[in-house]
């Protein structure tokens, strides 16, 4: 029993931990971050919203829609308890080298 | 998920690590950061200048305090137009000590004197090296 969530693949950790450090992004900046396709994005993103981790807006801008991505409290709280699994696995070779500094997200982003 | 070896763990954890970093700071030109440091340098510098002269103090207090602003807003704004708003946790209270630092500088330097001056000329150069480390996330200010 590690405690990472299975539904956290490296992919969509990399999207929770983006939207962890901003209030909002925008869909087309999470794809070029992650420098994955549409369908990808968009599958990930859909497994993230169905837990209600991440939220997905469409936002009105001028005549165009833009999609606005956003870390909810739940997801931020998932990030960081998948965050824990993970440093404590990591700690396990600790003494090997330095170790990573702690990444918890904070909640309240809006 | 369950079959990940520690090394497997910390190569996902500084990935994860480098994502919201990169988000609360995305790579962003050399030129712009050096715009917007010696911008917040220079308007520390101008806020206890010409400490003998009422009017052309007050009037170098305004042009620091439009200098440090341009220099806070800039990275905020090229950051907004990549498609990054907002900010949280850690990242927001760095703003806030930003704002609280620049609102006490602004009023000690309502009383500039020759001396403080001289001072702020210090703290602007220092204000400028610090703030462009801070921009290019330089490993001596980065504390995450």
């Amino acid at each position: 029993m590690s405690g990472l969530d299975p539904v956290l693949s490296p992919t969509r950790l990399q999207i929770c931990a983006y939207l962890s450090g901003c209030e909002v992004a925008e869909y087309s900046a999470v794809q070029d971050y992650l420098g994955v396709s549409k369908p990808t994005l968009s599958k990930a993103l859909t497994a993230l919203a169905e837990r209600d981790w991440v939220r997905i807006d469409k936002v009105q801008h001028g005549r165009y829609a833009r999609t606005t991505l956003q870390l909810t409290d739940a997801g931020a709280a998932a990030l960081a308890d998948h965050v824990t699994a993970l440093q404590r696995l990591a700690e396990q070779a600790a003494h090997a080298g330095s170790a990573t500094g702690p990444l918890h997200p904070q909640h309240g982003g809006s | 998920m369950d079959d990940i070896d520690p090394e497997e763990a910390r190569r996902i954890l500084d990935e994860a690590q480098r994502a919201r970093q990169d988000a609360e700071r995305p790579a962003q030109s050399v030129a712009l950061h050096l715009v917007s440091a010696l911008a917040v340098g220079l308007g520390v510098v101008a806020l206890a200048q010409l400490p003998g002269h009422r009017v052309g103090h007050l009037v170098m207090l305004a042009i620091g305090v439009v200098l440090i602003a341009v220099g806070g807003t800039l990275p905020v704004l090229a950051r907004r137009r990549a498609g990054v708003r907002g900010y949280r946790g850690v990242t927001r209270n760095d703003h806030l000590v930003f704002l609280v630092v620049a609102a006490v500088l602004v009023v000690c330097a309502l009383q500039a004197t020759s001396t403080t001056a001289i001072i702020y000329l210090v703290l602007g150069l220092a204000a400028a090296v610090e703030y462009f480390l801070v921009l290019r996330r330089h490993p001596s200010v980065v504390r995450r």
